[in-house]
């Protein structure tokens, strides 16, 4: 919150540049809206000092109601625009996340669980901000202004009344803002506490339950709730006094304009008109303000939010540079079409690590077979994951062609078998049953009782693991890459599972380039070549 | 309940005077002014000084009384609400939390748990209020003018059949507009833990046309939100409008030409719609706040209102003989469905379980596809869901006859969803055994294979785990549970793939020690590891399911009440 400086965090633009028009709209009408407030105020003193004067109702009606239609509308408009605006911004945030998160190198990958946070709760609490802050924020500036200057026509004294007492709010706002601030910096950590207690034990119930835990944790949860409630009454008391003292401020800066108001109008020397529409302007002044305080507390997770996605969007994209001042010797050229890999004197170190786990390693492979072995931590996955570009090498060079990368865990998410096999390509159903075929997989297919159309659940739940292991297989033919690199492609399968997947293997072979991490002897016996990958030192 | 309540009626109170007293200001001041261009003598005026400014004072005053007193209800009301629902869904856990993503159905209930919870505070009493108050100056308009007064219910009307309109709208949305915001955080949540394997096989494009997907879904059921939203408010204005209106043909014509009211009356009536029109002007999200409410009321009571999976009726302490148990299973079915929930879903398949029999002391790996019903087995044995048919005895006796309590403590199961307490890791192992020793924590510790992890630790056992402290990794966690079953010293270990996430060597050496551990105890280990089958005698070999895959995908959040089990 602190780092974003100014009230309006200029950073939402940067990273959502299509808000601009939205928000220069929702600025506009916030102005809009300003100005009609003042046009109710002048509507209403108008015609009722025409009903006391029992003159003709006409013109005021119709004034009156032509604004208060015109506010209608721009409140109609207002609503529509900050909800798009807050649906926008979070698509887009959510998009470039993801994005990022897709194309980035595994290197800046940070942990998945803060990664769902973000995108989800994080994102989610900066629609606020967007919606009731901002809005508040426009309103807080172009309303008092509009007021003040509209006072100004009629009634000059209330103005320099106004004037004199405005700065006292943001003065005791900061002065109260200062007190509490205290307060609740005091007690966030153990407020914290006392509501994730709850939220743990819910999520652990399952295990409690297990070894009959859970009873016993009732009477904790009772304790701990009354706990919160009391607490969070402490703070809330505090938010509470502050808003109530900063309205009765307001008030009485409102009861002094009146009174001038009413002495001058008692001693006749102010128009009924004026004073009626000082008293109704005179507040107009005060509220935004106090508004835009109260808002701002409800919106400060979203600008904590803010400040974590733009990090995570922004200021990453410079540490790769960092980086590369110290491995900008490596490169990795692909090839469309080209069913081979070379790599050149390739090292690789984890960020935090201090040795490398691949040094200076060099390969060539081309159409046909490939299996590369070692032991346990010797780099196999990690030498996968550069070829397919989702690391960078420190040093040397890769040359290899389109890639289709089977992971030890492949993505499969809950949906069709046609969804399945088509992620990552665009295969005609004639195109993925000749796949199905080549991993023998047509006869299973044709008896699932809705064929391409049946559902599986996530990580392919209702398929054995060899049917599983064989449509990742098929999805890698559907796919048009040359390369393809398994990782582990026969790890959990009995023999009959393991022999039907070294039959497709040999057959994406014959066309492309296939290279396997693997421990299985028997997958090594039918590869064109074997390499071992020796730890590095 | 009843003290709730009581706190919600006064709650209300301190609303209404609030709301009133605002209105009151605005008419009062309308009043003192138009009197004061009178030029009466000031004395006169006094008394309505005096009113303006204690109108002007009580309303911050008993606003702030109605927020501390609408608050302190909804917490209180809370915290019962919260450890009712904690009560309700012990006997509900795990069975009837769906197959997966529990916690993210626990979490689920804590999310609307504090929504119904806030809805006194949110909705009833600004809505209550703002009634009272709107009828409160309807009575005080037909005092001095019979007929204002009845423009003035009209007007109260129109609010009312506006809110309504509104709260049906929401209603209808609300729904829709969860599914799409579930769909959504189910897209993102994808691309944040499974980025390399779709980057992998270049199904990059593929996911962020499905968030895309997810997204316009929710765009749409937000705008189709905010134009009720919209029209609620522009509905609002326009009604003010219509009743400052009425209000001034009315006090023109029937009031001050027959000189039946004074001109400060007249401005004090006039200016009562626009003073009413502020009052409630915070409707909208009283109405957004009641929908929201009522959703997760209802998500809610579909949970809790499920059947147990198990009966819990039984007394029988387990036969003397428990230390050796020996269970035995014949032409057992189960289903993961509750009954009173299956109405909606009448195609649940029961799943037919293998003839089973384990004897104490014997160490089975039980092997199979996925979804055969390898984890259902475990959670009958375990007595997390009852057999829906067939028999199963442990000793002999029936499992109905005894106690669930004292079966359960012969099994410790570790499944596929491991929770971290955001606590000690000593406290973390206690769960499992409260009266374990350091040495006995630390002995565990080793056979998991989580003593490296331990000596990093900067406070040892007493180092926090999650928030503020060390967070685990997801291979941690599935040993840290492993470390509970280990530690329980329960007589029957049921592992369901304990070594998944660990790799090949360091799998092997904790399968050894697990092996060790286990001696004298009965062990049932699901795998998947062709290399772990070589250690055990007995296999049990499952066959494909019988029952045909059916739609899963559209229950991933809250399986509750459509998922098929097979």
């Amino acid at each position: 919150m602190s780092k974003s400086g100014g009230p309006f965090d200029k950073r939402l633009v940067t990273l959502v540049p299509s808000a601009r028009k939205p928000l220069v709209l929702l600025a506009a009408l916030g102005v809009i809206q300003g100005g009609l407030a003042i046009g109710v105020a002048v509507a209403v003193t108008n015609l009722v000092v025409q009903v006391i004067a029992q003159g003709r109702l006409v013109m005021p009606i119709a004034s009156l109601v032509a604004v208060m239609a015109a506010r209608a509308v721009a409140s109609w408009l207002a609503e529509t625009v900050s909800a798009r605006l807050a649906a926008l911004v979070s698509r887009e945030l959510r998009r470039s996340l993801t994005t990022r998160w897709l194309s980035a190198p595994s290197e800046q990958a940070i942990e998945p669980a803060t990664r769902a946070a973000l995108a989800s709760q994080g994102v989610t609490a900066i629609e606020p901000y967007v919606t009731k802050y901002l809005p508040a924020l426009i309103a807080g500036v172009v309303t008092p202004v509009l007021a003040l200057l509209a006072l100004l026509w009629v009634d000059p004294i209330s103005v320099l009344i106004v004037l004199l007492t405005l700065p006292l709010l943001p003065f005791f706002a900061a002065l109260i803002g200062m007190a509490t601030e205290r307060e609740t910096q005091r007690r966030w950590q153990r407020l914290a506490d006392l509501s994730g207690h709850f939220s743990d034990v819910m999520k652990g119930l399952p295990t409690l339950v297990n070894y009959g835990r859970a009873e016993r944790q009732t009477e904790v949860i009772a304790q701990v709730n009354g706990a919160h409630r009391r607490a969070t009454m402490r703070t809330l008391r505090l938010a509470f006094m502050s808003s109530a003292a900063l309205e009765l401020l307001a008030s009485l800066s409102v009861a002094i304009v009146a009174v001038t108001v009413g002495l001058r109008l008692t001693y006749g020397s102010m128009e009924l008109f004026a004073g009626l529409l000082a008293i109704l302007l005179a507040p107009e002044a005060y509220w935004p303000i106090r508004k835009v305080g109260a808002e701002f507390h409800a919106a400060a997770d979203g600008v904590q939010a803010l400040d974590d996605v733009a990090n995570e969007l922004v200021s990453d994209d410079v540490d790769p540079k960092a980086e590369d001042a110290e491995s900008s010797q490596s490169a990795h050229l692909i090839d469309p079409g080209g069913a081979a890999v070379s790599m050149q004197g390739v090292t690789y170190r984890y960020p935090a690590a201090a040795n490398e786990v691949i040094g200076g390693f060099a390969a060539s492979w081309d159409r046909g077979l490939h299996t590369v072995t070692g032991i346990s931590g010797a780099g196999k996955t990690t030498l996968l994951e550069i070829i397919a570009g989702l690391r960078t090498a420190n040093t040397g060079v890769v040359i290899s062609g389109d890639v289709h990368f089977v992971t030890g865990r492949p993505y499969l998410p809950a949906g069709t078998l046609r969804n399945a096999l088509t992620l990552g390509n665009e295969a005609s159903d004639a195109a993925i049953w000749e796949a199905l075929q080549d991993v023998d997989l047509e006869r299973w297919a044709h008896g699932l009782p809705s064929e391409l159309d049946t559902a599986f659940g996530e990580d392919g739940f209702g398929m054995s693991a060899g049917q599983r292991a064989r449509i990742v297989l098929a999805r890698a033919a559907l796919s048009d890459t040359s390369v393809i690199l398994l990782d582990e492609p026969t790890a959990h399968l009995d023999p009959t599972a393991t022999a039907q997947v070294h039959e497709a293997l040999l057959r994406l072979a014959s066309s492309r380039c296939v290279i396997a991490v693997t421990h299985q002897s028997a997958l090594m016996a039918i590869a064109d070549t074997q390499r071992e990958l020796l730890a590095a030192t | 309940m009843n003290r709730d309540m009581r706190q919600i009626a006064i709650a209300c109170f301190y609303g209404t005077i609030a709301s009133s007293a605002g209105i009151a200001l605005t008419a009062t001041s309308g009043w003192l002014i138009v009197r004061a261009s009178e030029q009466p003598i000031m004395l006169t005026l006094l008394t309505a000084i005096v009113a303006v400014r204690a109108f002007g004072m009580a309303r911050p005053f008993f606003r702030y009384l109605e927020r501390l007193a609408s608050h302190n209800a909804a917490l209180s009301d809370l915290a019962n609400r919260r450890t009712d629902a904690y009560r309700s869904l012990i006997p509900l856990t795990p069975a009837r939390l769906g197959r997966s993503a529990r916690s993210d159905v626990l979490a689920g209930v804590v999310d609307d748990l504090t929504e119904v919870a806030e809805a006194p505070a949110r909705a009833w009493v600004p809505a209550l209020s703002g009634a009272l108050s709107a009828i409160g100056a309807a009575v005080l308009a037909a005092l001095f003018l019979p007929a204002a007064g009845l423009l003035m219910l009209g007007y109260v009307t129109a609010v009312a059949a506006l809110t309504w309109w509104a709260l049906r709208g929401e209603r209808v949305i609300e729904p829709a507009c969860a599914e799409a915001q579930r769909r959504v955080a189910e897209v993102t949540d994808q691309a944040a833990w499974q980025a390399v394997e779709v980057s992998a096989i270049g199904a990059s494009k593929a996911l962020a046309a499905e968030l895309a997907t997810a997204h316009t879904n929710l765009d749409e059921a937000t705008r189709r939100q905010a134009r009720v939203r919209a029209r609620l408010v522009a509905g609002l204005v326009a009604n003010t409008a219509g009743g400052t209106a009425g209000m001034a043909w009315l006090v023109l014509t029937q009031g001050l030409a027959t000189g039946l009211l004074s001109a400060p009356i007249a401005a004090l009536l006039v200016l009562l719609p626009v003073a009413v029109g502020e009052a409630i002007s915070g409707l909208p999200d009283t109405v957004r706040a009641f929908a929201r409410a009522e959703a997760a009321e209802q998500r809610m009571s579909r949970l809790l209102s499920q059947d147990p999976a198990v009966d819990s009726t039984g007394e029988a302490q387990v036969p003397a003989d428990a230390d050796a148990p020996s269970i035995q299973l014949s032409d057992a079915q189960a289903s993961w469905t509750s009954a009173s929930a299956s109405n909606t879903d009448p195609a649940t398949p029961s799943l037919q379980l293998p003839a089973f029999r384990l004897t104490h002391g014997t160490h089975l790996a039980v092997r199979g596809p996925n979804g055969c019903g390898k984890s259902t087995l475990m959670a009958v044995l375990a007595r997390h869901l009852d057999r829906s048919a067939g028999d199963h005895t442990i000793n002999g006796r029936d499992v109905g006859e005894l106690s669930m309590a004292h079966t359960r403590e012969l099994f410790a199961i570790s499944g596929d969803e491991p929770h971290v307490f955001n606590a000690s890791l000593a406290e973390n192992l206690r769960v499992a055994a409260p009266e374990a020793s350091d040495e006995q924590m630390i002995d565990a510790l080793v056979v998991v294979g989580l003593k490296p992890l331990l000596d990093t630790l900067p406070e040892g056992l007493e180092t926090r785990l999650g928030l503020g402290g060390h967070t685990p990794s997801a291979g941690e966690r599935a040993r840290l549970a492993l470390a509970r079953a280990v530690i329980s010293r329960r007589h029957v270990l049921l592992l369901d793939e304990p070594t998944a996430h660990l790799d090949r060597g360091t799998a092997a050496e904790v399968m050894e020690r697990l092996r060790a551990v286990a001696q004298g105890k009965s062990l049932v280990l699901v795998t998947h590891r062709r290399e772990d089958l070589e250690h055990f005698a007995d296999i049990l070999e499952l066959d494909a399911p019988r029952a045909t895959p059916t739609r899963r995908s559209d229950h991933a959040r809250r399986p509750i009440i459509a998922d098929a089990a097979w």
